[in-house]
C-alpha cells in the first residue's frame, strides 16, 4: 500500500468535532437528527430545570412543615415528582431515537460510552453516598436521584469524548 | 483486518465524505475503516464492495491472511 494516491487534506481530519461531544453529548449539532436531538433536549431540560431547582431550594421547609403530607392536596413536590420521570423517559426515548439515527461505529461508541456511564454511576454514587452518610449519618435521596441523572451527562459526555478519541 | 479502501477511494477519486455519503455512514467512521482502527459489520462491507464493484475479500483481509488485492 505504498502508491497511495493523495486525497483531500481534509480527510485526515477525520475526529469528531470535540466541541459537540464535550458539551452536548453528541457527536454534532449540525446534522438534522443531532439538531433534533439538541433543541427537544433543550426544551425538556427547561421545562424540567426551573420547578426542580425551586422544588430543591423548598424541599427541606416543605418536608419541615409536613405540608406536601398531612393536606393530602396535590402541591408542588407532588407536581415535580411527577414531571420529573415524564420529562426524564421523554429525554430517554428521544435519545434513543438519536442513537438509532447514528451509523454504526457512531452508535456503538454511544452504547459503550452509556456502558461506562453506568458503570461509573454505580461506583461514584456508592462513594458518595458513602461520605454523604459518614458526614451527615443520612441519606437524603428525595433530590439525589432525580440530580444523579443529570450529574451523569458530563460524565457520559467524558467517556463519548475519550472513546471517540481511539478512532 | 487490514483493507485497501484508501487505495480504492482515491483511484476513483473520491474523498472520505463523497464515499460516506454513498455509504449512508459518517466521514469520520470511513476514516475508521481505512485506518483499520475499526472493521464494518457485514452489511457496510457488502455496502462497500457494491459501490467499488468488487467481492468482499477483493477489499478485506484478515491480517494473517492473503492481503487484499485493491484491483
Amino acid at each position: 500500500m505504498n502508491n497511495i494516491p493523495r486525497t483531500s487534506s481534509n480527510d485526515d481530519d477525520s475526529r469528531w468535532p470535540r466541541s459537540a461531544l464535550l458539551m452536548y453529548g453528541v457527536f454534532s449539532t449540525r446534522t438534522p437528527a443531532g439538531q433534533r436531538f439538541f433543541r427537544r433536549c433543550s426544551i425538556a431540560y427547561a421545562i424540567l430545570i426551573l420547578p426542580t431547582l425551586l422544588f430543591l431550594i423548598h424541599h427541606h421547609h416543605y418536608v419541615a412543615r409536613s405540608s406536601w403530607v398531612s393536606h393530602g392536596m396535590p402541591t408542588f413536590g407532588h407536581a415535580t415528582a411527577i414531571l420529573l420521570p415524564i420529562v426524564c423517559s421523554y429525554i430517554l426515548l428521544e435519545f434513543r431515537k438519536y442513537v438509532l439515527s447514528l451509523d454504526e461505529l457512531a452508535r456503538r461508541l454511544q452504547v459503550e460510552a452509556m456502558a461506562w456511564t453506568y458503570a461509573s454511576g454505580l461506583i461514584l454514587g456508592a462513594i458518595l453516598c458513602a461520605i454523604w452518610f459518614e458526614s451527615l449519618g443520612k441519606l437524603d435521596l428525595a433530590w439525589f436521584c432525580p440530580a444523579w441523572f443529570f450529574l451523569l451527562e458530563p460524565v457520559r459526555a467524558g467517556w463519548l469524548y475519550f472513546l471517540s478519541r481511539r478512532y | 483486518m487490514k483493507n485497501d479502501l484508501r487505495v480504492l477511494r482515491a483511484k476513483r477519486h473520491l474523498t472520505q465524505a463523497n464515499l460516506a455519503e454513498k455509504l449512508g455512514v459518517s466521514r469520520q467512521t470511513v476514516n475508521a475503516i481505512e485506518t483499520g482502527k475499526y472493521d464494518p459489520s457485514l452489511p457496510l462491507a457488502f455496502k462497500i464492495a457494491r459501490v467499488f464493484g468488487l467481492a468482499i475479500e477483493e477489499i478485506f483481509a484478515a491480517e494473517d491472511g492473503e492481503p487484499a488485492t485493491g484491483n
